[in-house]
């Protein structure tokens, strides 16, 4: 059995955590897409406001 | 109020020593007979401290009231004074003799400016919060004074409260909220008059003055002269956040939808993410406005912490469903203009990254862990907003390795970052190290891509160098750190609580 030394695992790690878009691949496709869609629900928050929210007169 | 005797031209103040519950009330009545309670919730906190001693500056000239009063009080027929007084409260017993040379140990606990106004008597205030919020994370900032040539200090969330006719209750919360930002070093100071010149008329059916408030677009045109533009979150469509339960909007008994702000559970992982970072979060009702200026666990509930112009301050709201304020429509955070990333979007990143890098077959059995944790919950994730040089600042103090905090240290980051933390519950509990994992997210990026700074991860630091710039990386142990949220015992200093 070839034991990978610390220096080896270290090296391994640095790999897997340098390129986090590759790492994003390594998900299942749905959890990928509800990640996308949870990104996108900011995204699309920011644009929300109603325009009886901006009207609300606070006194 | 008289206004003939409101300034005596021979004396300097007084000190009032106010034993029983009626002498307390005394003095409410006295300068607020008309809207006692924002005054009487501000001597109630200052009773809670101790308070036995209660010194009157006589005829202060406020920078504040004096702005108000030049724009809209002088135009007046009658007279209204242009001074105010400014009642000091401390823990010790203290006599006119001491005035002078206060002792060291005063036992400052705030101070309230008083304007002669009958419909709104409370002007910029700053009270120690209560001791029965020992266990709140609290958004409070120092503030410094200078009373009869004595230096003093207090720390609380800044309050004062509507008066009527030109500062109304949108005005106040904005305010609460600049001067937190003020105290912090975050922003120059601007007098209150700046906040009613600052609003657009053309947003407004009404005429200017007599005040009737702002809208929230003419809040946020302030906010944005003020130089801290605000977030906005209409409770209509808040954002998804992996991690964070998606509740399903319900419907009455005829079917017709009930309101978000009776019902969405998100309120309360949005608001605590801002308050994590120190920034108060104003909150809009249908007509009203208010600041949530804290937090804490009550058994299973989240208990907010608000300064309402109406109510005084340190103000509990029990629940955000059941507000007798009124149906939450919409929250407002005024954050630096260089802010430009959400905290929900940084939190969705970390949250697939940390997902992501225990996916892997042969993955370290400690990031396979992580990933199953984040999944299930069992490892909870929480999100601050943090200025990047006291994050360098406090890396010593949470127990990494040398190695982690000089890359950390000699990382170019932006002047804010948001930092995830990956917590182990149990460990959060016993109030030991619990971080298990950490993502640090450059503030400028956008919520399309947020850009990632630097990963901790069990075994691992990394850096991510701006501009192309090579990953750096050095070995990490597998044990926890320190978390760098606050550990919320105001009387230590910040760097006392983490080191203990």
């Amino acid at each position: 059995v070839n034991i990978p030394t610390a220096q080896e695992e270290f090296s391994r790690l640095v790999e897997l955590a340098s390129d986090l878009d590759q790492a994003a691949q390594s998900l299942p496709p749905e959890e990928r897409e509800s990640y996308a869609n949870a990104q996108q629900s900011v995204v699309e928050a920011r644009r929300s406001a109603e325009v009886h929210e901006g009207l609300l007169q606070l006194n | 109020l008289d206004a003939k005797d409101w300034v005596d031209p021979d004396t300097h103040g007084w000190v009032l020593h106010p034993q029983t519950d009626d002498d307390w009330a005394g003095i409410v009545g006295q300068y607020a007979p008309d809207h006692p309670v924002p005054l009487a919730a501000t001597i109630a906190a200052a009773r809670a401290n101790g308070c036995v001693s209660v010194v009157v500056e006589n005829r202060y000239v406020d920078g504040d009231f004096r702005s108000d009063h030049a724009a809209f009080w002088s135009q007046r027929f009658e007279f209204i004074p242009p001074f105010v007084r400014r009642m000091h409260f401390f823990a010790s017993h203290i006599e006119g003799e001491q005035l002078h040379r206060l002792p060291p140990n005063a036992g400052y606990l705030g101070y309230a400016v008083l304007r002669p106004l009958a419909a709104g008597p409370v002007g910029r205030t700053v009270v120690k919060p209560p001791p029965s919020l020992h266990s709140a994370t609290l958004a409070v900032s120092a503030d410094d004074v200078t009373l009869f040539g004595n230096r003093l200090s207090v720390e609380g969330a800044p309050f004062c409260q509507q008066d009527g006719e030109y500062f109304r209750c949108a005005h106040a919360a904005a305010w609460m909220c600049h001067y937190a930002a003020v105290r912090r070093g975050l922003v120059a100071r601007q007098r209150t008059r700046m906040f009613v010149d600052a609003t657009p008329a053309m947003l407004s059916i009404e005429r200017p003055l007599p005040s009737k408030g702002m809208t929230l677009l003419q809040m946020q045109a302030v906010f944005g002269s003020l130089n801290q533009p605000a977030l906005f979150y209409g409770l209509a469509k808040m954002p998804r956040v992996a991690g964070v339960e998606d509740p399903s909007p319900p419907v009455d008994g005829t079917g017709r939808a009930i309101p978000p702000g009776k019902w969405d559970t998100r309120i309360f992982s949005v608001v605590c993410r801002y308050l994590n970072s120190g920034y108060p979060v104003l909150v809009a009702t249908d007509d009203h406005a208010f600041v949530l200026v804290g937090w804490y666990r009550d058994g299973d509930w989240i208990r907010f912490v608000v300064n309402d112009d109406q109510r005084g301050p340190y103000g509990i709201i029990d629940s955000p469903f059941e507000d007798e304020r009124g149906t939450w429509q919409a929250i407002m955070v005024p954050l630096p203009p260089r802010v430009l990333l959400s905290g929900e979007s940084a939190e969705t990143a970390a949250h697939q990254t940390f997902r992501s890098l225990g996916a892997p077959a042969g993955a370290l059995p400690q990031w396979t862990a992580l990933a199953a944790g984040v999944a299930d919950g069992t490892v909870s994730v929480r999100t601050l907003l943090r200025d990047a040089s006291e994050y360098k600042h406090e890396l010593l103090e949470r127990a990494l390795p040398e190695d982690a905090v000089r890359l950390l240290r000699l990382a170019r980051l932006p002047h804010y970052v948001w930092v995830v933390e990956a917590h182990d519950r149990d460990a959060r509990a016993a109030g030991n190290p619990c971080v298990i994992a950490e993502v640090i997210l450059d503030s400028t990026s956008n919520d399309f891509r947020p850009r990632f700074d630097a990963l901790l991860m069990p075994g691992l630091a990394i850096t991510y160098p701006p501009d192309g710039g090579s990953p750096q990386a050095v070995p990490m142990g597998v044990g926890l750190w320190q978390s760098s949220l606050p550990l919320n015992i105001p009387e230590v200093p910040r760097r006392v609580r983490l080191a203990s």
